[in-house]
């Protein structure tokens, strides 16, 4: 067994010992999974300084599935799991998510041994997506993640937590209906080119986008699908296909006007829940737009720039809007990840090389940004069970040091240099500003998000912390409203130090992600 | 890497590049020490960042000994190095940067000495100190940086520290509220600043300011004079926000709600300076369109700030709206290619409007102990006080001439340096003319207004008889600052000569920087010269007899900035928040409203009734057949689910679901064969 299946693998290993641990001994669970998640940190840490020719730096490939078609070839599914920078970025950010996920869910009593299971599967499911290179292998993976994350709204969320389940469940499995679609039309399309001539049809993405690993290229059949010049319903294939994959992530990143079903999630969900909702799934979105969608039909997402550019800026802005309406203090903040997400969207249109890197660095900034910000609410909502920021004010002398994390966490999610958020926003930017693909207009008004965002977030933050602590109203928060515990500093510190490092310091992880984001583009405007 | 990136050779030369360099992160450093180490340090900490401040006046000196004037050196280390996309950390020592440290280090050095005496008795100052050594850090990363996008990261940091400082007293919501709206205000002008910065380097190809000198030099910028245009306006609206510049001035008279040192420090002397210093920096990028625009803004601006300053009862507004008034005489002059007077007068500016400043902050003091027994007495309205003089001959002594200075009076610094701007103008305006003229109308008038307002308010806290407060003078840790500062507004700052500051010795560093100046014809000169000397004189007179009707005349208009504020807020900030509002509420209704009709019409939330899942259910049953069909089964399965979920029975369904998905997909692999 290699490294890349361990680490995918390793979370469901530990779900034996989890479901051994008798009832009355409860605590032992969280250990488990604390232990399970960091190794796979550690693990996919001492994967940084891996080797490899090109971009990517270990692959592992298994025969799954071979079915004969009779005369029309054979179909090859792989087990295939390929790791290169940016899958590294991600499923590094997913076991420290999912390691702080379960911090936060120490004080979990509530059905812990269900809860500890699904949580493990989500970290398998997630890191499998991240690193499965064949399609049929990622699509499953990608089914997978949406069954525990279903449970884990539906069972351990607030009050409206069905509604917010079923939303989640059916927003995403719609998405997944449409990858389907496309599955079934690439499914056909490529041959990998057997021996004798026959035609083997091949998921393999590593084939398929001509990165060089896991074998010949595969030859994109005449004839088929998705075939250029081949027309379905009187639509170019090829731009259908885009569409309809791009439609597929935009569900899941999320975009404007697909993205309903996430303030509704991150309201009910629990606050772990809601960390690993926004600090990785919402990154399974731009992950799969980048690999998938422009992997498979790069033709189209050149000509498509412009549209993807838009829908791009409209969410940055749409989502700072509506973000500044909100008066629940999560939703807000559920609000500003669309917001930020559409930054995704706008540096992958550029097509330029800052771009890309300004999208992929945003993927990993915005997560930690937003887990750190779904922690802060967190805090105040274990305390005095409200998430309404008018109701609090003055917190400043009842919580110094809560409130100068939230400072951190507030000013970096708008983008102050020297923390990351910021480096990803100006490489987009810059990207933007130089790429010959979209028009001038779209970025100059993303720009007016920057003020937008720094609007809300200060607004919230002189509500919550400014001016006097009125006793009146609230008189018996006064000794529940107490400053961070060591678990909560356990928590936030690395958060706050990883956000300071990669703002100050970016060149190292950029330079991991140059291989993969040159031949992406190498790939994709080749 | 060509020759310019890295370090340099000699090592006299990466001496002053280390030591340039490490000053700001020294003092980063020192401030983290302060912040976290606060609690154990107590006053310690204090006297810490006053060694730290010290020491980094002490280094300024040493680089401006260096490379006076003309000398220059430059080094960069790498901070994001990819192919195709490079962005380093270029600094760069010449005499105006070596001349601003200078002023930045020192100024700050003798704020905190201040602050050791005005913040005594404060709680929390362990943050006081780091927001102080963040601010300087940064500021000192404006001057040195020779890239644009460094220079826009500390520009921002610059703007994150001020609204920390504006903010320090957070138990109070109105220094909240300013805070929140300085760091807004600045952040519309980042917002342009950002944009051009982008599309300069997008179109140039570079955002070094030492390679876009170059390139424009020899003309072969490669942008398009309209495009020109803008991104100089996009540079120039960045400029307009730090430096308060209407409309983006709105945010400075707000910002007095910090503590007076900090007033004197960052909204007086150093931080509001920022944009006439980036503008003497990217002067070359500006086509005479954008110079235009920038003398008119400026003059504007002089005058309007000109005029809210006469109706002020704040002590601070009165400060805050001259220095709005005086940045906008700076913008005029970098407008009409004056540009090294503006630098001269950025310089005179910061030493007499910080020596204002503190001495303000005594009188508030003062007044503060005095009216201990009544919280209802607000220490900083100008109507409380009167006849101070004789209580506080020292503060009276070290407000009169830096005040004088302000105002213009012959033999003061502010007489040559606001003298060389509007020679300029005017020089400018009978050169060229259009819209040079009536900006340098404003200025000249505001120029003439300032010793009115800066006779009323001196008559309002020092003259008449006294008013039976028993307040104390300064204590000697306050005094000695004021001390320092105040002979700052004599001529001898500036020049030798007090009346030509042509001959400054200043401007042998400032002129090669801000690529020289205009040279103000002798005539044009010698006529403004000897009308602002009497103006100033007729000023003074006027605003000293103002006396009488002073405390009683209310003038709504001008006390209200010239309801600027209200505008602003009437015609950008409720139409955002009504947007805002309408977006939310578009989201809800129709966005969502959508999504939950369909979701409705797919799924009948009884299970009964007629809906797509019914209907997929059947079709499911009769005509199992093709791709559409695997898909009604799978929403059909959801609905189910969804029936079960609201019967309670979930956990089991983990299994089912996986199942469901799994033999779905085996299915399709399975039915696909066949398509």
């Amino acid at each position: 067994m290699g490294k890349l299946s361990i680490l995918v693998f390793l979370p469901v290993a530990a779900m034996l010992p989890v479901l051994l641990v008798p009832a009355r001994r409860s605590g032992w669970l969280r250990w488990i999974a604390l232990a399970a998640c960091l190794a796979q940190t550690g693990l996919a840490l001492s994967l940084i300084p891996a080797a490899g020719s090109g971009p990517w730096l270990l692959v592992e490939q298994a025969p799954w599935l071979d079915l004969s078609l009779g005369s029309a070839g054979s179909l090859r599914v792989e087990y295939l799991l390929a790791l290169d920078g940016i899958s590294l970025a991600l499923v590094l950010l997913t076991s420290l998510m999912m390691s702080i996920a379960v911090l936060a869910s120490w004080q979990q009593m509530q059905r812990p041994k269900a809860y500890f299971l699904l949580l493990l599967l989500l970290d398998c499911s997630l890191v499998g997506v991240f690193l499965a290179m064949d399609f049929l292998l990622f699509f499953i993976f990608y089914e997978l993640m949406l069954l525990p994350m279903f449970f884990l709204i539906g069972l351990w969320g607030g009050e409206r937590r069905e509604y917010a389940a079923i939303k989640f469940f059916i927003y995403t499995l719609a998405g997944s209906v449409f990858m389907l679609l496309v599955l079934a039309g690439v499914m056909f399309s490529y041959s990998a080119g057997g021996a004798g001539g026959e035609t083997v049809y091949t998921l393999n993405l590593l084939q398929i986008t001509g990165t060089g690993a896991g074998g010949q290229a595969a030859e994109l059949l005449s004839g088929s699908v998705f075939a250029p010049g081949q027309t379905i319903l009187g639509l170019d294939a090829r731009l259908l296909g885009f569409w309809v994959l791009l439609i597929a992530f935009a569900i899941k990143l999320p975009a404007v006007p697909l993205h309903t079903w996430l303030p509704d999630a991150h309201v009910e969900a629990p606050t772990p829940v809601s960390v690993i909702l926004a600090g990785v799934l919402l990154k399974v979105g731009g992950y799969g737009l980048i690999r998938i969608c422009y992997g498979l039909f790069p033709d189209a997402g050149v000509a498509m720039s412009g549209w993807v550019a838009g829908i791009g800026v409209t969410g940055m802005l749409y989502g700072a809007l509506v973000a500044m309406a909100q008066t629940d203090l999560k939703r807000m903040v559920a609000y500003s990840s669309v917001s930020h997400m559409g930054y995704v969207l706008l540096g992958l249109a550029s097509l330029e090389a800052a771009g890309v890197y300004g999208a992929v660095f945003q993927l990993v900034a915005h997560g930690l940004v937003s887990a750190m910000l779904f922690l802060i609410a967190g805090v105040l909502y274990d305390r005095v069970h409200d998430r309404q920021i008018a109701n609090f004010g003055g917190l400043w002398e009842l919580m110094p040091r809560y409130a100068f994390v939230t400072l951190i966490g507030f000013f970096a999610a708008l983008g102050l240099p020297g923390l990351c958020a910021f480096v990803a926003e100006l490489l987009v930017y810059l990207g933007a500003f130089s790429s010959e693909r979209i028009p001038v207009i779209y970025p100059a008004l993303g720009v007016l998000s920057i003020v937008l965002g720094a609007a809300y977030f200060l607004r919230a933050y002189r509500q919550l912390f400014f001016g006097v602590f009125d006793p009146g109203k609230t008189s018996a928060w006064r000794d529940k409203l107490t400053d961070l515990t060591p678990r909560e500093y356990l928590m936030l510190i690395p958060l706050a130090l990883l956000i300071f490092w990669l703002g100050i310091y970016p060149g190292p992880a950029l330079e991991r992600l140059e291989a993969p984001v040159q031949a992406w583009l190498a790939w994709v405007l080749g | 890497m060509n020759p310019a990136d890295g370090l340099p050779a000699s090592p006299g030369e990466l001496r002053i590049a280390l030591l340039a360099l490490g000053m700001p992160l020294a003092l980063l450093l020192g401030g983290l020490l302060i912040l976290l180490a606060g609690r154990r340090l107590r006053a310690q900490g204090g006297y810490l960042a006053l060694l730290m401040m010290g020491l980094a006046f002490i280094a300024s000196l040493l680089l401006l000994a260096a490379v006076w004037p003309a000398g220059t050196v430059r080094a960069a280390l790498p901070w994001i190095e990819l192919p195709g996309l490079s962005i380093p950390l270029r600094w760069r020592i010449d005499g105006l940067a070596a001349l601003m440290l200078a002023l930045v280090s020192g100024i700050a050095a003798l704020v905190h000495l201040y602050s050791l005496a005005y913040l005594r008795n404060e709680r929390h100052l362990s943050r006081y100190w780091a927001y102080l050594a963040l601010f300087c850090a940064a500021m000192m990363g404006i001057v040195l940086m020779e890239h644009l996008i460094p220079v826009f990261m500390c520009w921002e940091l610059v703007g994150m520290s001020s609204y920390l400082l504006i903010g320090f007293w957070t138990e109070r919501a109105q220094a909240g509220r300013a805070a929140q709206a300085a760091f807004l205000v600045n952040r519309i002008g980042d917002a342009g600043l950002l944009a051009g910065i982008l599309l300069l380097t997008g179109m140039a190809g570079s955002g070094d300011l030492g390679r876009l000198h170059g390139l424009a030099g020899s003309g072969a910028l490669g942008i398009a004079p309209g495009w020109q245009t803008a991104i100089a306006l996009l540079l120039f609206l960045g400029c307009m926000g730090k430096s308060a510049q209407v409309p983006l001035h709105l945010w400075l008279p707000g910002a007095m709600e910090g503590p007076t040192p900090v007033s004197a420090l960052i909204h007086a002397a150093t931080m509001v300076a920022a944009g006439v210093y980036l503008l003497g920096r990217i002067w070359f990028l500006m086509p005479p369109q954008a110079e235009a625009f920038i003398a008119v803004t400026g003059g504007a601006t002089a005058l309007l700030a000109a005029l809210s300053a006469l109706g002020q009862w704040d002590i601070k507004r009165v400060l805050a709206y001259s220095t709005i008034s005086q940045l906008g005489l700076m913008m005029l002059g970098m407008g009409a290619g004056a540009r090294d007077m503006a630098l001269l007068h950025l310089v005179t500016h910061a030493f007499f409007k910080c020596a204002l400043f503190l001495a303000a902050g005594v009188v508030v003091h003062a007044m503060a102990h005095a009216g201990a027994s009544d919280p209802q007495d607000d220490p900083q309205d100008m109507r409380q006080m009167g006849g101070l003089r004789r209580r506080m001959p020292w503060t009276f002594a070290l407000y009169l001439l830096p005040m004088l200075a302000l105002s213009g009076l012959p033999l003061t610094s502010g007489f040559l340096s606001k003298d060389g701007i509007l020679a300029g103008a005017w020089t400018q305006a009978l050169h060229s003319g259009g819209w040079m003229w009536p900006a340098a109308l404003a200025g000249s008038a505001a120029a003439l207004l300032t010793p009115v307002y800066m006779m009323r308010q001196l008559q309002l806290i020092f003259g008449g008889p006294g008013r039976g407060l028993q307040v104390e003078d300064a204590e000697p840790l306050m005094r000695i600052p004021l001390l320092l500062l105040a002979p700052g507004s004599l001529w001898l700052l500036v020049a030798f000569s007090p009346f030509d500051a042509a001959q400054s010795p200043l401007l042998a560093g400032i002129a090669p920087a801000a690529g020289g100046g205009l040279h103000a014809e002798p005539a044009v000169h010698a006529w403004v010269s000897a009308a602002s000397a009497l103006g100033v004189a007729a000023g003074l007179w006027l605003g000293y007899r103002a006396r009488a009707q002073a405390r009683s005349r209310e003038r709504r208009g001008l006390l209200q900035g010239l309801y600027l504020e209200a505008a602003a807020e009437r015609a950008v900030q409720r139409p955002v928040l009504e947007l805002a509002a309408l977006a939310a509420r578009f989201d809800r209704r129709a966005v969502d409203g959508l999504v939950n009709a369909i979701g409705r019409l797919a799924v009948h939330p009884r299970g009964r009734g007629p809906s797509l899942a019914a209907l997929a259910s059947w079709l499911d049953t009769r005509w199992v057949d093709g791709l559409i069909n695997g898909l009604a089964a799978l929403a059909a399965r959801t609905g189910r689910a969804a029936r079960r979920l609201q019967g309670g029975q979930v956990q089991r369904y983990l299994l089912y679901m996986l199942a469901a998905v799994l033999l779905a997909v085996c299915w399709l692999v399975w039915k696909g064969g066949g398509i």
